[in-house]
C-alpha cells in the first residue's frame, strides 16, 4: 500500500511542480518583455523537494520489501529468493521492468535535486524536467512493482541464474545513470528554446552531458565485457537490438557533445545542438520502447517479453517527440544565423565533421535495429544480418579515425613550414601502422586502412596528453581510447584463429604452440557449478576452466568459457557440449553396410514401408543387426508419417543405447540413423571444445577504460564551482 | 551554394546509396520452407523441432534436425556451429540460412526456451 500511494502522491506533486515552474517561466517571459524588475521565484522548488521526498520513500520501500523477503509482492517473488546473497538481492531491485523504471526514477530525482541546489536551471527547464519525471511515475503506476500476489508464497523464484553475476550489480545502474542523466541536457535544451536564451544553457548543459554520456558509454562497455564471458551472447558485441538501443543514443550523444563544443566557438551551431540534444534523448526513449514493448522478442536474445507496457511507452515517445519538435520548429526562424565554420582546416570544421560522422553512424544502427519495425509496416517483419552493421560502419570508423589524425595536426597551429614537417611525421607513423596491420595478417585493403588510421590517431593523441592545454587533455585521453578500441576490434576479430578439438581425460594436445591437457571436472560452491579443468603448458603455465552454472534443479543455466587474458592475446576455450553427450550421432548406411559407432557394430539389413504414399499415412521400418561384445540383437526402429507430420520412434538396445530412424532415401536404399549413448561419456570422459586465439582483444577494454576516464574527466573539469 | 557544400552533400549521398544497398541485401525475411525454396538470399524460418530428430553429424560442429515450419512442412536443417544451449527443450527455433538441395543450410539458430527469461508470475 505504502509504495503505490507514494507513487500516486509523487505524481500529483510532480505535476504541481511542473505547473508552478511553468507559471514562473511565463511570468519571467512577460516581465522580461516589459523590462521590469527581476521576477520572483515560484513554488516550484518546494513542490519538487516534496515530490522527490515521496518518490524516495517509494523506492526505499521497494528496497525494504526485497531485503526483508516479502514474497507477498509479485515483483519480489519473481526476482528474489531467501537464499540469494545480499548483492544479488540488491540487483533484484533492477532485474525486472518495474524495478528498473524505479531505479531510473531514483537517478532522475537525484539529478533534479542537484539542479535545484545548484540553482542553475531556469524555470522553463525545470518544468520540462518535471514533465519527464511525471512520465516515469505514470510508467511506474502502469507497471507497478507493488502488485500483491493473491496467495501466500514462502520463497521467491529468485534471480535468473544467468543474471546472478557480479556484473549484474553494476551494469544496469551505470547504464541507467546515463539514461537518466541525458534527461538533464534535454530539459536544458527545451528550456533554451522556451526562453529564447540560446547561449546560456550550452555552458550549463556541457558538464551534465559529458558525465551522462560517459556513464552511458561505461554501461555499454561493461555490458560488452560481461557478454564476452558468457557463452551464447555472441561475444562482446553481437549487434543485438538491445545492445544497439543503448549504442544509438551514445553515438548521437557523442555528436551532441561535439556540437556543444562548436556552439561555444560559434553560436550559429546552436541549431545543431538543439537538434542533437532532442534526438539523443528521444533515442533513449525509443530504445526503451523497442526493447521493453516485446516487439523485438523474436529478434533479440536479451529483449523483454511483451508485458503490456508497449502502448503507453509509444504514447509517451510520440508525446515527447511532438512537444520537442514543435517547439524547435516554432523557434527555428528566430535561432542565431550564420556560418558554423569558415575554413575547412579549422577546429570548428573538424568538430562538426566528427558530429556528422557520429550521427550518421547512429542513424545506420538505428535503421538496422528498427528493421523489424520498418518492415512490419510493409507486412512481413524482417531483421538485418550483422553483415549490414559491419560493412556500413567500417567507412564511418575510417572517417572518424581520419578526423582524429588530422584534428591534432591542425589544432596545434604554427606556420606553414611546421605544418609540412608534421605531415612528414604523420606519413612515417602511418607506415608503421601499415606494418602493424600486415604483421597481424591483415590483407583486406579496407581493414588495413582502418588499422593504419587508428594507429595514427592513437599516436597523434599523445602530444595532447603529454603537452597541450590542460583543458584539452581529457579529450585527448578519450580520443586515444577510441583509436585503441578500433585497433583492438579490427585485429581481434580479423586475426582471430579458432580450432575445435576433442579431448580425452589426461590426454595432451598441442594447440597454438602450447600443450593443453584435460584434467577432468569438479564442482564447487556446494554443487552450484561445474568446472572443467584444462592445464596449459607453454611459455606460460596456467589453467583454463570453463564453468557451467547449475540452477536449483541441477540443470545447466549459464555457461562461461575458460579465458586466459594475456597481454598479446586471449585464449578463449568454450566447451561445445557442456554436459553428457545427449545428442544422437548420425550414421548413414546403405543396405547391407555396417559401421562401428560408440562401440556398437550396426548392420543395416532391410527397410520396409507400409501404407500408401498418397494417403499420407506411412510407416517405415528399418531392420538392423546390432552387435556388442559378441552379442547380437535385432531391432526395428520406425519412422511414422501421419498427416504430413513425422514421428521418430527410437528403440533401446543393450540397455544403454538408443537407435532411431531419422531419414530414408528410397532410391538409394539408404537410411540415416541417430545413435545415442544414454550412459553418456562417463565411461570415456571426453570433451569437445572450441579454442580461440584472440590477439589484442585487451585493446578493446583499454580503449573503453580510456574513453570513460577521458569523458568523465572532461565533464568533472567543466562543473562550475 | 558553395563548392564544399556540394562536395559534402555528394559524399553523404554516396554513402546513403551504399547503406541502402547494404540494408536491402542484408534483410532476412521470415518465410516458410515453401517460400524459401525459391529464394536466393538468406531467409529465416521459424518452427518447432520434430521430437528426437536432433542428431550430431560427422563432426562436433554439425547438427541436424527436422524443423516443422508454421505451415506444417518439415525440412532437415543442416546447422554448422556450436549447438546452442537448450536446443532440445526449445519451444521455437528460428533458423537463418538458405534452402539448398532439399535441406535448409544454416550457421545461425535463434533458440527460444521456456525457461530462459523468467518473466511474470503468469508463466508459473
Amino acid at each position: 500500500m505504502i509504495g503505490y500511494v507514494a507513487i500516486v502522491l509523487a505524481l500529483v506533486v510532480t505535476a504541481m511542480a511542473s505547473f508552478a515552474y511553468f507559471n514562473t517561466h511565463l511570468a519571467q517571459a512577460t516581465k522580461l518583455s516589459t523590462r521590469k524588475s527581476p521576477p520572483q521565484q515560484g513554488n516550484g522548488d518546494l513542490y519538487y523537494l516534496i515530490a522527490a521526498l515521496i518518490a524516495t520513500v517509494g523506492a526505499a520501500y521497494l528496497l525494504y520489501l526485497i531485503l526483508s523477503d516479502n514474497f507477498a509482492y509479485a515483483y519480489v517473488f519473481s526476482y528474489s529468493s531467501r537464499q540469494m546473497p545480499l548483492a544479488y538481492k540488491l540487483s533484484a531491485f533492477w532485474a525486472g521492468q518495474e524495478g528498473s523504471f524505479m531505479l531510473w526514477l531514483v537517478f532522475h530525482v537525484v539529478f533534479g535535486l542537484i539542479m535545484i541546489r545548484k540553482n542553475t536551471a531556469p524555470p522553463g527547464t525545470m518544468s520540462i524536467y518535471c514533465g519527464l519525471q511525471a512520465i516515469l511515475l505514470i510508467l511506474l503506476l502502469v507497471k507497478s512493482p507493488f502488485m500483491m500476489l493473491a496467495d501466500l508464497k514462502l520463497d521467491g523464484v529468485g534471480l535468473n541464474p544467468l543474471l546472478q553475476d557480479p556484473w549484474m550489480v553494476i551494469h544496469p545502474p551505470i547504464l541507467f545513470l546515463g539514461y537518466a542523466g541525458l534527461a538533464v541536457p534535454f530539459a536544458y535544451g527545451l528550456g533554451g528554446l522556451l526562453s529564447g536564451k540560446h547561449e546560456s544553457w550550452v555552458e550549463r548543459a556541457l558538464p551534465w552531458t559529458l558525465i551522462a554520456w560517459s556513464a552511458l558509454g561505461a554501461g555499454i562497455f561493461i555490458g560488452g565485457f560481461w557478454a564476452y564471458k558468457v557463452l551464447g551472447w555472441g561475444g562482446y558485441w553481437a549487434w543485438d537490438p538491445v545492445e544497439n538501443s543503448s549504442l544509438v543514443p551514445w553515438l548521437v550523444g557523442g555528436a551532441f557533445v561535439h556540437l556543444l563544443l562548436v556552439t561555444r566557438i560559434r553560436l550559429a551551431a546552436v541549431k545543431g545542438s538543439y537538434v542533437a540534444v532532442i534526438f539523443t534523448f528521444i533515442l533513449v526513449l525509443y530504445g526503451t520502447f523497442l526493447t521493453r514493448s516485446g516487439i523485438l522478442s523474436d529478434f533479440s536474445t536479451h529483449s523483454f517479453a511483451d508485458e503490456g507496457v508497449g502502448t503507453i511507452l509509444a504514447v509517451f515517445l510520440m508525446l515527447t517527440i511532438g512537444v520537442a519538435l514543435l517547439l524547435l520548429i516554432m523557434r527555428w526562424p528566430s535561432l542565431p544565423q550564420g556560418e558554423t565554420y569558415t575554413r575547412v582546416n579549422s577546429k570548428e570544421f573538424i568538430l562538426a565533421a566528427a558530429a556528422l560522422t557520429l550521427s550518421l553512424l547512429g542513424f545506420l544502427v538505428l535503421v538496422g535495429m528498427s528493421a523489424p519495425l520498418l518492415t512490419m509496416m510493409l507486412g512481413n517483419p524482417q531483421s538485418v544480418s550483422t553483415v549490414f552493421y559491419n560493412t556500413t560502419s567500417l567507412p564511418l570508423a575510417v572517417m572518424l579515425m581520419l578526423l582524429l589524425t588530422v584534428g591534432p595536426v591542425l589544432s596545434r597551429g604554427g606556420n606553414e613550414a611546421s605544418l609540412v614537417k608534421r605531415y612528414w611525421w604523420l606519413i612515417i607513423v602511418a607506415c608503421v601502422g601499415v606494418f602493424v596491420g600486415i604483421g597481424y595478417g591483415l590483407r583486406q585493403p579496407m581493414l588495413l586502412i582502418t588499422i593504419t588510421l587508428a594507429f595514427t590517431a592513437v599516436v597523434m593523441s599523445i602530444p595532447g596528453i603529454v603537452g597541450g592545454k590542460t583543458l584539452n587533455r581529457p579529450g585527448a585521453v578519450a580520443h586515444m581510447g577510441l583509436g585503441l578500441m578500433v585497433m583492438g576490434i579490427v585485429i581481434s576479430s580479423a586475426a582471430s584463429q579458432s580450432i575445435t578439438a576433442n579431448f580425452v581425460l589426461g590426454e595432451s594436445q598441442e594447440v597454438f604452440g602450447s600443450q593443453i591437457t584435460y584434467k577432468g571436472k569438479y564442482t564447487l560452491d556446494a554443487d552450484k557449478g561445474l568446472y572443467q579443468n584444462f592445464q596449459v603448458d607453454g611459455l606460460e603455465k596456467y589453467s583454463l576452466q570453463p564453468y557451467t552454472k547449475l540452477n536449483k534443479e541441477g540443470n545447466p543455466a549459464a555457461r562461461e568459457p575458460g579465458i586466459h587474458r594475456g597481454m598479446a592475446a586471449d585464449i578463449y576455450l568454450a566447451p561445445i557440449v557442456s554436459e553428457e553427450r545427449q545428442v544422437a550421432k548420425e550414421v548413414m548406411l546403405k543396405k547391407g553396410d555396417q559401421k562401428i559407432v560408440e562401440g556398437l557394430v550396426i548392420k543395416f539389413v532391410d527397410v520396409s514401408m507400409a501404407g500408401q504414399e498418397n494417403n499420407q499415412n506411412i510407416r517405415i521400418q528399418a531392420t538392423l543387426e546390432v552387435t556388442k561384445d559378441g552379442n547380437i540383437q535385432e531391432i526395428r526402429p520406425e519412422m511414422i508419417y501421419r498427416n504430413g507430420q513425422t514421428k521418430v520412434a527410437p528403440v533401446k538396445v543393450f540397455d544403454t543405447y538408443e537407435i532411431g530412424l531419422n531419414a530414408v532415401n528410397p532410391a538409394e536404399k539408404a537410411v540415416s540413423l541417430g545413435v545415442r549413448n544414454l550412459a553418456g561419456v562417463s565411461s570415456l570422459e571426453q570433451i569437445d571444445v572450441e579454442i580461440t586465439h584472440k590477439p589484442l582483444i585487451n585493446l578493446v577494454w583499454l580503449g573503453a577504460i580510456l574513453i570513460t576516464i577521458g569523458t568523465s574527466w572532461a565533464g568533472i573539469r567543466r562543473i562550475p564551482n | 551554394m558553395k563548392q564544399r557544400h556540394i562536395i559534402g552533400i555528394g559524399v553523404i549521398l554516396l554513402f546513403a546509396v551504399f547503406s541502402i544497398v547494404n540494408f536491402s541485401s542484408s534483410l532476412t525475411p521470415y518465410v516458410t520452407f515453401a517460400q524459401a525454396k525459391g529464394m536466393s538470399g538468406d531467409v529465416q524460418v521459424r518452427g518447432i523441432i520434430v521430437p528426437s530428430s536432433i542428431m550430431q553429424g560427422d563432426n562436433v560442429r554439425k547438427v541436424k534436425f527436422l524443423l516443422r515450419d508454421e505451415s506444417g512442412e518439415e525440412v532437415t536443417v543442416d546447422y554448422t556451429g556450436i549447438k546452442p544451449d537448450g536446443l532440445e527443450q526449445a519451444t521455437s527455433v528460428v533458423a537463418v540460412g538458405k534452402y539448398q538441395d532439399g535441406k535448409f543450410v544454416t550457421q545461425k539458430l535463434l533458440v527460444k526456451c521456456p525457461s530462459k527469461y523468467q518473466g511474470s508470475v503468469k508463466q508459473e
